[in-house]
């Protein structure tokens, strides 16, 4: 093993037994959350699932993505990418905790007027067994996909990506849409796809750039690739999250319109314009200039930025509908994204040792 | 000298000195030879090459090109124009009001504006690449050079112009002829 190999590997050894800390404190914080606010816990662990789900979604997409381009920017990626594809499995658990506050979450009962195909749709059975189908071809994807050594055709990785995209949308509608049964948004399911893939390429930036140097000649052309696929995201992103407010804004229709009303009060309007900022204005401009590319440290500092503000996303997405009198973000909330993001860190560095260690076996024998 | 000859082909030649050409055997030799023309002081230096050599670009200090900044205010006029216009037709020439928004309300205007700034970003990126290499023309004193046709093949050129302030007919001639350059010839306009 090289010297650098070594320290990397020591340094993710470290952040799993953070990981794995974590996870267990905020699960006994949830457990007492289960007792103390049961309410309070259901929105708090949907926030939770969401955006960690999201991570080896987006992740699975981009090994679809590679299989079809190829190219060095994945090639750079792939440890990373396939170590979040394959802690998927482990969502299927916290699905499964989820299922029983859907009752609580989506106000099965305000739909009691509208046709009966639509009650049937937000049914927490039917709403479960929907995600658990699609959660579990995910799992089996993710595992063809993520394996070492053996990257996807180009046949089936298109199929794959199509399909995902359809089954993006229907997780959007079911586990954000429905919270407000009468918002309807024909771009949250692109919205969460694009999302997803950003925050899932901003973790495998920080995962494989950390600790290199900007000196590198090699890696600065891949660096500079996966800057400007970052760059391509963030418009992406606002591109869909500002046509989805300006198609409310211009129809001007009550059930539309109470969605963002309900963001309108001090603080969520605020922390909405923040994300407009943080998620759009400073990447947009920093991702622009070459110079700021090249330098490892300010491309990682960027990434990491990218997916806190993602998850910024989600809790405006998630938590002004439903919890509109609660604070944006609670301490139940915390002890969730502990909860499932240790089990997600952990996992996923143990994965990308994992595979670390298989490629640098694989260049010492070459 | 002998090697170095001015080459005056036929008496159509303006007698303009052009610049010195030189030729090298390999993307390594052109390589070191850049760094020293430059070290010496020249800026008016071009390599030639059969195809692109990785960071050739930094030994002939050739610095960021202009062209993002030309972009860059391509895309602000555009930003510009889109708004102006909005507003002077929506609020000024032809006041409209649609399902009670005002006749100018900034959110309707963000897909104009938005595209117009593509437009000429683009438009700038296009034409001003041609503009600042001089495009199109259809020919270039470097093709006079007896063994140009190379250039296409397996050997490497590089130029010192005569509009640079350290050029000088012979001198410079030599001094490719020093850092390993062979078929030296000075190029008329």
């Amino acid at each position: 093993m090289t010297a650098t190999g070594a320290a990397n590997s020591r340094v993710l050894e470290r952040v799993e037994r953070v990981g794995w800390s974590c996870a267990a404190v905020g699960t006994l914080l949830c457990v007492l959350g289960v007792v103390w606010a049961p309410r309070e816990l259901g929105t708090a662990w949907l926030l939770s699932f969401t955006f960690w789900v999201g991570l080896p979604l987006g992740a699975l997409a981009w090994l679809c993505v590679h299989a079809l381009t190829g190219g060095r920017w994945g090639a750079a990626l792939r440890p990373a990418l396939g170590a979040a594809a394959a802690t998927l499995p482990w969502m299927l658990p916290v699905f499964v905790l989820l299922w029983p506050f859907a009752g609580t979450l989506l106000h099965a009962d305000e739909l009691a007027g509208e046709a009966a195909h639509r009650r049937a749709l937000y049914q927490p059975s039917a709403w479960g067994l929907r995600s658990l189908v699609l959660l579990g071809g995910w799992c089996a994807v993710a595992w063809r996909a993520s394996r070492r050594g053996r990257p996807l055709g180009q046949g089936a990785a298109g199929v794959i990506l199509i399909v995902h995209l359809f089954a993006v949308t229907v997780t959007a509608i079911d586990w954000v849409m429905a919270l407000d049964p009468e918002f309807l948004s024909m771009s949250i399911g692109a919205k969460a796809f694009t999302g997803q893939m950003l925050a899932s390429l901003a973790v495998a930036v920080v995962a494989v750039q950390c600790g290199r140097s900007s000196r590198d000649p090699d890696d600065e052309a891949g660096r500079i690739d996966q800057g400007n696929l970052l760059l391509a995201l963030v418009l992406g992103w606002s591109y869909l999250a500002f046509t989805e407010w300006l198609i409310v804004w211009s129809a001007n229709l009550p059930a539309d319109a109470a969605w963002f009303a309900a963001r309108g009060d001090a603080w969520t309007l605020g922390f909405g314009l923040a994300l407009v900022l943080g998620h759009f204005v400073v990447p947009f401009v920093l991702l622009l200039s070459r110079a700021y590319k090249r330098r490892t440290r300010l491309l990682v500092a960027l990434a990491a930025w990218l997916v806190a503000m993602q998850l910024g996303e989600q809790i405006w997405l998630i938590t002004p509908t439903a919890r509109p009198a609660g604070p944006l973000l609670g301490g139940w909330d915390l002890a969730a994204l502990g909860a499932v993001g240790g089990l997600w860190v952990a996992w996923f560095s143990r994965g990308f040792r994992a595979r670390l260690l298989a490629v640098e076996t694989l260049e010492a024998t070459a | 000298m002998t090697t170095v000859e001015a080459n005056t082909t036929g008496s159509a030649s303006s007698g303009q000195v052009w610049g010195v050409v030189a030729e090298f055997g390999s993307a390594a030799a052109i390589y070191a030879a850049a760094e020293k023309v430059t070290a010496e002081g020249y800026t008016r230096v071009d390599s030639h090459t059969p195809f692109p050599i990785h960071g050739i670009e930094k030994a002939l200090r050739h610095g960021p090109s202009h062209l993002g900044w030309l972009v860059a205010c391509g895309g602000i006029t555009g930003i510009l124009a889109a708004q102006v216009m909005q507003w002077w037709m929506n609020e000024v020439d032809y006041e409209m009001w649609v399902s009670g928004k005002t006749p100018y309300a900034w959110p309707s205007t963000i897909p104009i504006t938005f595209e117009l700034m593509v437009l000429l970003s683009a438009f700038c990126a296009v034409f001003g690449m041609f503009a600042i290499n001089r495009l199109p023309r259809l020919h270039h004193p470097i093709f006079t050079h007896s063994r140009i046709v190379q250039v296409t093949d397996d050997k490497f050129f590089l130029s010192i112009e005569a509009r640079d302030p350290k050029f000088d007919r012979t001198r410079t001639a030599q001094f490719l002829e020093s850092i390993g350059g062979k078929h030296v010839e000075v190029l008329e306009d």
